[in-house]
């Protein structure tokens, strides 16, 4: 085991090392070598740029991700347990999620501008689909068994949605919000690159037009880094959440 | 045919509602010029459809989403073979698929642009990037869930190498691919529309962004729906694709998404 | 009707009067069915597979709305599940809940019940007493063998004090030894706490085992083919009371009274 994760490890640093010798034998312009994108990334990131950049994309993402976790876990779960609701709307749903996300950031500048509120907004509109239609899914598959066994201990519907459809759609809805935020940052960076003036994906594109390259650089580790962390962040809490079902499907196993 | 008229009845109802809504107060001036009515995105979409300048978008979108998830699938079920079928490959790569996997592809657009300028080529590497992972990952997935005991059955007749990877890793695999080719093709499709609505000189994404920046409100509005259509089709294709390959077992869909 | 009659001295608790229950506009589940149960009286509906003996017992507990006919709790008409009666599932693995430990699971429906935190607390930990899992109770509930998660699901029911348990084949899904054990921890149950049986099976051996009397249904759509008395001494026990000469009498009169209602008509 331990071998193993050694030798996925070495091969990081053969790639890195070959990558700092050919940057340096080669001289392209281009491909600087990765101790220097380190260095240009301390020097960038650990210092008040951080906050002016990197500060306002986290807290937009955070923002609009949380806003569509709310607004599509409510309505799926909602739309999941009526048929009547799930016969109108999913054909709707299934549509508007195959819908290319990014192509709508032009509407939300043309409506809201390239504030603040306009990413927030084309974030959610990013992330929400894949939470909704899981949420709609999840709360679809619910075993009879467990709902006849809410209503025949007196549970009212909206205690039984509360207590039982909510709790077992939990694993369908982790993996529909694993997608939601994979969506919400390309939103974040897009939403950035095309109507900003502030944020990673503003800096990474102005250092390339500007031909900083470094810079650039240290802005997508910066990006990677950022996108891996919330990644296992949010891998953690599902871990933490979801503890009974891994638990309970490893056993079945 | 009753049966479809039930079922389609309701959400087509709705649509219709929804629209009459939207004309309706669009009309009246209650909502803002920025949102049209949807006959007037109708007849633009009609319009621009016709008079081939939309086409054309539309063509050349659909001609780089092709040739970018061709690439991505054969490279991806390559490597998945290699990864999954070679436990010394697998374990020298594994943790640089994981380390870069949960990286957002479109923080890589402006190095591509550096490299490959704004034409298609750098479309091209962005999307193939961008869909390579899911498909690789859903091969693995499927690779490695061939049953070990077939394996040594198949090895125990002498089955050769490239047989067994044929006709026993390669079936069993399937599923897993299927999956991966209906993810990867929704999510290169995603991908073409942002590289060119960012950086492109043609496609929907590229007209989507000049609409907009000279105000041409309701062809825009006319692409984004012509967007979202086209990725309704190619999604439900694919999956209507997957639900053939893998009737033999209805879970694989559900379970390869939630892990 | 002689039956009514003496039923009704005993202390009738649940009367079933000519249940018919009809699925939508199609299948016809149970054609009629009238029946009753007395107060501490462990009955049993014993019935080839496909009977509509589920059917029949959501119907009764008000899960489901008859066609025609009506149920009548302490002779009241039951529209909507009553807090006194409580079904126990076949399946253990769906009707529990898998993010929930033993003790959180058994305490559930008191969620519904206006006691005091104390209160709620005293009886969850006598119901996993009674089933013996207090060793248990802070596992969940895939943690443990199949015949200890139904012992989940009959301390659940218990918890809830409810008057009639309603059994749905509770014990076809685990093995011979660990079904011995959960028929006689039920017989406990009722005398400990007093509860009404009411237990649907396709096993005669069990059905009779267990039960005071035992209603014999035929094949789809459900009638009553006959009402059997089960005159075996009390307490019962496994060894002796299986090879008693009258439960052999009583199971082969079942097996034949079934054998005899081989499928009337196949279910459109």
């Amino acid at each position: 085991m331990r071998g193993r994760r050694l030798l996925g490890l070495a091969t990081i640093v053969v790639l890195l090392a070959a990558w700092e010798l050919a940057a340096r034998a080669g001289g392209n312009v281009y491909v600087p070598p990765p101790s220097q994108i380190a260095v240009t990334f301390v020097h960038e990131w650990f210092s008040p740029q951080f906050g002016q950049e990197a500060v306002p994309s986290i807290w937009r993402l955070l923002a609009g991700f949380v806003i569509a976790t709310i607004v599509g876990v409510a309505l799926g779960v909602a739309i999941g347990v009526s048929d009547a609701l799930y016969r109108t709307l999913d054909p709707v749903l299934q549509v508007l999620r195959a819908l290319p996300p990014t192509a709508v950031i032009p509407v939300g500048i043309l409506l809201l501008g390239i504030g603040d509120s306009m990413k927030v907004a084309v974030i959610v509109f990013g992330a929400v689909w894949p939470i909704l239609v899981n949420s709609v899914d999840g709360a679809r598959s619910v075993s009879s068994e467990r709902l006849d066994t809410a209503r025949n201990f007196g549970f009212s519907r909206l205690e039984t949605i509360v207590a039982v459809t909510f709790p077992s759609a939990l694993p369908q809805i982790f993996a529909g919000l694993r997608v939601g935020l994979a969506l919400a940052f390309i939103m974040i960076v897009i939403s950035e690159m095309v109507g900003g003036s502030n944020g990673l994906g503003y800096a990474i594109l102005s250092a390339q037009r500007t031909f900083s390259i470094p810079e650039m650089y240290a802005g997508i580790v910066l990006l990677a880094i950022l996108g891996y962390g919330l990644n296992a962040l949010f891998t953690l809490l599902e871990r933490r959440v979801l503890a009974w079902h891994l638990g309970s499907t490893a056993v079945t196993r | 045919m009753s049966a479809a008229v039930a079922r389609w009845a309701p959400p087509l109802g709705f649509v219709v509602v929804l629209f009459a809504v939207v004309e309706v107060l669009s009309r009246t001036g209650v909502l803002p010029p920025d949102i049209p009515a949807p006959s007037a995105v109708a007849i633009a979409l009609v319009r621009e459809l016709g008079d081939g300048s939309l086409t054309l978008q539309l063509a050349t979108t659909l001609g780089t989403w092709a040739v970018a998830f061709a690439i991505a699938v054969a490279l991806a079920i390559v490597a998945g073979l290699l990864m999954g079928t070679i436990p010394l490959v697998y374990d020298a790569f594994s943790t640089l698929v994981d380390l870069l996997r949960p990286v957002p592809s479109v923080s890589m657009i402006p190095l591509a642009i550096l490299f490959f300028g704004l034409g298609a080529e750098m479309r091209i590497v962005m999307i193939v990037y961008a869909a390579f992972w899911p498909m690789l990952v859903n091969t693995l997935y499927g690779v490695r869930s061939v049953d070990p005991v077939t394996l040594d059955t198949a090895r125990n007749f002498g089955t050769s190498g490239i047989d067994t990877l044929a006709r026993v890793v390669l079936p069993a695999a399937l599923p897993g691919i299927a999956t991966g080719i209906r993810v990867s093709a929704s999510l290169a499709l995603a991908v073409t529309v942002t590289v060119e609505l960012v950086a492109g000189d043609s496609g929907i994404g590229h007209y989507i962004a000049q609409a907009e920046q000279s105000s041409r409100i309701a062809p825009m509005y006319a692409a984004i729906v012509l967007s979202g259509l086209t990725g309704w089709l190619i999604n439900a294709g694919f999956a209507r694709l997957e639900d053939r390959v893998v009737f033999w077992s209805p879970s694989v869909r559900r379970s390869a998404e939630a892990g | 009707m002689t039956n009514g009659a003496v039923a009704a001295r005993r202390d009738r608790v649940l009367e079933v009067v000519d249940l018919q229950k009809r699925y939508g506009a199609g299948t016809l589940a149970i054609e009629r069915i009238s029946l009753d149960v007395c107060r501490g009286e462990f009955v049993s509906i014993v019935g080839p597979s496909g009977a509509g003996k589920t059917t029949l017992l959501k119907t009764i507990c008000g899960l489901l709305a008859p066609t025609s006919g009506r149920v009548l709790l302490d002779d009241k008409l039951v529209t909507a599940p009553p807090p006194e009666m409580v079904l126990v599932f076949q399946d253990y693995a769906r009707s529990l809940f898998p993010w929930l430990t033993v003790t959180a699971n058994v305490a559930f429906p008191l969620r519904k019940k206006r006691l005091g935190a104390g209160e709620k607390a005293s009886l969850v930990l006598e119901a996993i007493d009674a089933v013996g899992l207090t060793a248990f109770a802070g596992h969940y509930p895939w943690q443990l063998s199949g015949g200890m998660q139904q012992r989940v699901a009959i301390a659940r029911a218990v918890a809830f004090r409810p008057e009639i348990l309603l059994l749905d084949e509770p014990f076809a899904s685990v093995d011979a030894l660990t079904r011995a054990d959960l028929e006689d921890l039920t017989l406990r149950l009722r005398a400990e706490f007093g509860i009404t049986m009411l237990l649907v099976t396709h096993d005669i051996d069990e059905a009779v085992y267990l039960s005071d009397r035992v209603f014999v249904l035929s094949p789809p759509p459900s009638v009553i083919v006959r009402e059997i008395a089960v005159p075996l001494s009390q307490p019962r026990e496994q060894e002796r009371t299986r090879s008693d000469a009258a439960f052999l009498a009583l199971r082969n009169e079942i097996h034949r009274l079934i054998g005899q209602h081989p499928e009337r008509t196949p279910a459109p």
